[in-house]
């Protein structure tokens, strides 16, 4: 069979067919009963199904509860295997579209776009998925959910900051220890369906994504069922091999235990099937095989780029674990006011903390180079909160805070990581933050103390009626890197 | 001598090496003593088959002879086993313990999570303790008896345990993490408590055949395969694996035939 090719959904041609037949297909499979794996609602249980929440109300029949363990509530979150669990997830989802399609009578080569929102004339919301019906289609737009945030009138675009792709200048796919650099893949574990350290691309732009967009999409108990999920992850998936071809040293994990760990699912004749993240490699070979457009091979990176990514490596040869700098001490609760916390700096600690205090971070010119992390540990709570932004020693009354903007925590699947079940240890969500330029230039201020940093926390929205949100320790960790 | 940088490096990523320290002279300590015990009955000499712990005994012309063991002498060989078996199960916990506390204070915060984890181990191993020192002041012919049916029983319940999706459940628990304060005697109480919550967790995984050993009169050899089991499920193998559940099947199979 064609290798098929996953195309940009907003540089589709006028006469495209590909949204009209993912419209049909979305509809049909909506037809079929939760108890058969080629229904909507099955592949969307797969990625996360709680029957308690108003999105599951009506889902009608459901499996064995012995096959709602074993192949619901599956997807890989704060892991190592967030990237390729999701790849084989969108691989026998689009396979059974692709069937659904043929069935109808369309092409037997629809392969699933992707959305790149992070192109400046792309972060708006398709319109395919936004109208109230579809031009072609009887009754209402099978793509249009209701409840999304974005589009409406407060939020037509999704923010620049929340679809920048720094993550994808880092060369480590697997995270340095608690409290380091969280890595581009995630770090280590066992089996993880939520909660844990989340990875700097599923930080940012995953998460983030997924909360701006609202609606069922900002629960990952009920992402699936929003059709516009599946362009989401089309466009992670992409941007993992983007990576691959684009950054200076990047390389997949070898581990066995990365590349052997079997996850369960139905092929598109519902047939249970197992995948391993070694099978799923190389996308040409994945299935009926795909590629994405406009991403080309991989090209070897020049001097200048090389030396760029060397600075942010770190080597468990020659590096010292980070080590904690500053901590609370008490849990943070949030709500719909900044929230301030202070950082005291910690007694005692090793050389690197009078490099931390005394010396630019960043300095090429002084050896050993730091980096610092900002970490937010067991984040638990109820309910969908919103997105909180992070700023560092932010005075009071700014009115340009993006100087001392350190990023943002999406809260993505927080209330699911607070809840212990046979599928997460309910400890909740971590995020990290790398913030070593944000400190390089707060330490050129005269205001810079230091022995204590402010931490400040802005929601984006109100906190609902009923929601809850708290973290449980907000860090500082800084790691030498070589010497 | 300085370690050169590589090693130290290497060494600071892996503070949890005292703790590995502890499992392998509580190895030593307890296959000592299994040898010891063959040495006071010559003719089993190079049998190793009746290194015999808990409980347990020496064969003098093929008859057991039940040993009456002491609730301190049961309560620190029951430790030992913890520190053996149990211990090498925790490297993810106690390196998460000792990356969440300034590198200072990372050994202290290590022995507090550990203390409070093998402190609910030892709550744990009274019940079957008491039931061991009950069995031993029998007489031998019954203590003989008693042992073997328990003891498969116990294999059994072992072994249907590893399909009960509580145990699921308390397998995942087992990754839990917690918020640790940095400094001070409330960090040193995190750590405790966050051990007994791992201990816990870890409990309702591994309470049946830890039971199972202990009313056996089992060999080292016995644990050191139930010891390699456990970590062969916690490090390698899948969630949804049921290889532990066949495995206690076989071990109460072979609880009778060796012991009839």
């Amino acid at each position: 069979m064609t290798t098929r090719t996953r195309r940009n959904v907003h540089q589709l041609p006028q006469d495209d067919k590909t949204l009209i037949w993912y419209a049909r297909a979305v509809a049909e499979m909506r037809k079929r009963p939760a108890t058969d794996p080629a229904s909507w609602g099955y592949q969307a249980a797969i990625h996360g199904f709680e029957p308690t929440l108003p999105a599951w109300q009506g889902v009608g029949a459901l499996p064995s509860l012995n096959q709602r363990i074993e192949y619901w509530n599956q997807c890989q979150h704060g892991s190592w295997y967030f990237l390729p669990w999701h790849r084989m997830y969108l691989a026998y989802f689009e396979d059974i579209v692709m069937k659904t399609v043929v069935g109808l009578g369309g092409p037997g080569d629809w392969a699933l776009p992707f959305w790149d929102y992070s192109d400046a004339n792309a972060r708006a919301l398709p319109p395919e998925f936004a109208a109230s019906t579809f031009p072609g289609l009887p009754g209402a737009n099978p793509l249009s959910v209701p409840g999304r945030a974005l589009g409406t009138a407060a939020h037509k675009v999704i923010p620049s900051q929340d679809v920048k792709l720094t993550a994808l200048k880092h060369r480590n796919f697997v995270a340095d220890v608690h409290g380091g650099n969280p890595g581009f893949g995630g770090p280590r574990t066992a089996f993880s369906h939520g909660g844990g350290t989340h990875g700097l691309l599923e930080s940012l732009p995953h998460d983030i994504v997924h909360m701006v967009i609202g609606g069922v999409m900002s629960d990952p108990q009920t992402a699936a069922l929003d059709p516009i999920f599946w362009l989401h992850h089309a466009n992670i998936d992409r941007l993992w091999q983007v990576w691959l071809n684009t950054e200076p040293g990047s390389a997949n994990p070898d581990d066995p235990q990365w590349l052997n760990r079997a996850f369960d699912f139905h092929s598109a004749t519902s047939v249970p099937v197992t995948l391993t993240p070694a099978q799923v490699l190389d996308t040409t070979q994945l299935l009926s095989g795909y590629v994405y457009e406009g991403v080309g091979p991989k090209v070897a990176a020049g001097p200048a780029e090389t030396a760029a990514a060397a600075r942010m490596e770190f080597s468990m040869k020659t590096s010292t674990p980070p080590e904690v700098m500053a901590a609370t001490n008490e849990p943070q609760s949030l709500g719909s006011v900044p929230h301030a916390l202070k950082l005291d700096v910690l007694p005692g600690n090793r050389p690197v903390r009078s490099q931390f205090l005394k010396l630019p971070l960043a300095a090429g010119k002084v050896a050993p180079a730091t980096e610092a992390y900002l970490n937010f540990e067991n984040i638990v709570g109820t309910g969908v909160p919103p997105i909180y932004d992070v700023y560092i020693n932010l005075p009071d009354g700014e009115k340009d805070p993006s100087a001392f903007y350190a990023g943002s925590l999406p809260m993505f699947g927080v209330a699911a990581s607070s809840v212990a079940s046979v599928h997460q240890s309910g400890s909740g969500t971590h995020y990290v933050l790398h913030v070593t330029e944000l400190l390089d230039a707060l330490r050129a201020r005269k205001d810079w103390n230091e022995n204590q940093l402010q931490v400040t926390l802005v929601p984006r929205d109100s906190l609902p009626q009923g929601v809850r949100v708290s973290i449980g320790r907000v860090s500082l960790y800084v790691k030498q890197i070589g010497g | 001598m300085r370690l050169n940088g590589r090693w130290r490096a290497q060494l600071a990523y892996a503070p949890e090496w005292w703790m590995w320290a502890m499992c392998g002279l509580a190895w030593l300590w307890l296959v000592a003593c299994a040898v010891e015990g063959v040495r006071a009955a010559p003719d089993l000499a190079g049998n190793f088959q009746f290194l015999y712990l808990c409980g347990s005994a020496a064969h003098p012309n093929g008859v057991v002879v039940s040993v009456l063991r002491t609730p301190a002498v049961l309560t620190g060989e029951w430790i030992t086993m913890i520190v053996a078996m149990m211990f090498p199960l925790l490297t993810e916990p106690v390196r998460t313990v000792a990356f969440a506390s300034p590198w200072r204070r990372r050994h202290r915060s290590i022995t507090m999570f550990l203390s409070g984890y093998t402190l609910l181990w030892i709550v744990y191993g009274l019940l079957p303790g008491l039931i061991i020192f009950i069995r031993d002041s029998l007489t031998f012919t019954h203590a003989a008896l008693a042992g073997t049916e328990v003891s498969a029983i116990a294999f059994i319940i072992a072994a249907v345990w590893t399909w009960a999706p509580t145990r699921r459940r308390a397998l995942v628990a087992c990754h839990r993490i917690a918020p640790l304060r940095p400094v001070g005697w409330r960090a040193d109480l995190d750590c405790l408590r966050h051990g007994l919550v791992i201990g816990w967790g870890c409990l309702r995984v591994c309470w049946a055949p830890m039971a199972a050993l202990m009313l056996t009169r089992h060999s080292v050899g016995a644990m050191a395969v139930t010891a390699l089991l456990l970590a062969y499920e916690r490090y390698r193998l899948p969630h949804k694996s049921r290889l532990l559940g066949y495995a206690w099947t076989i071990g109460a199979g072979w609880v009778l035939v060796a012991h009839s």
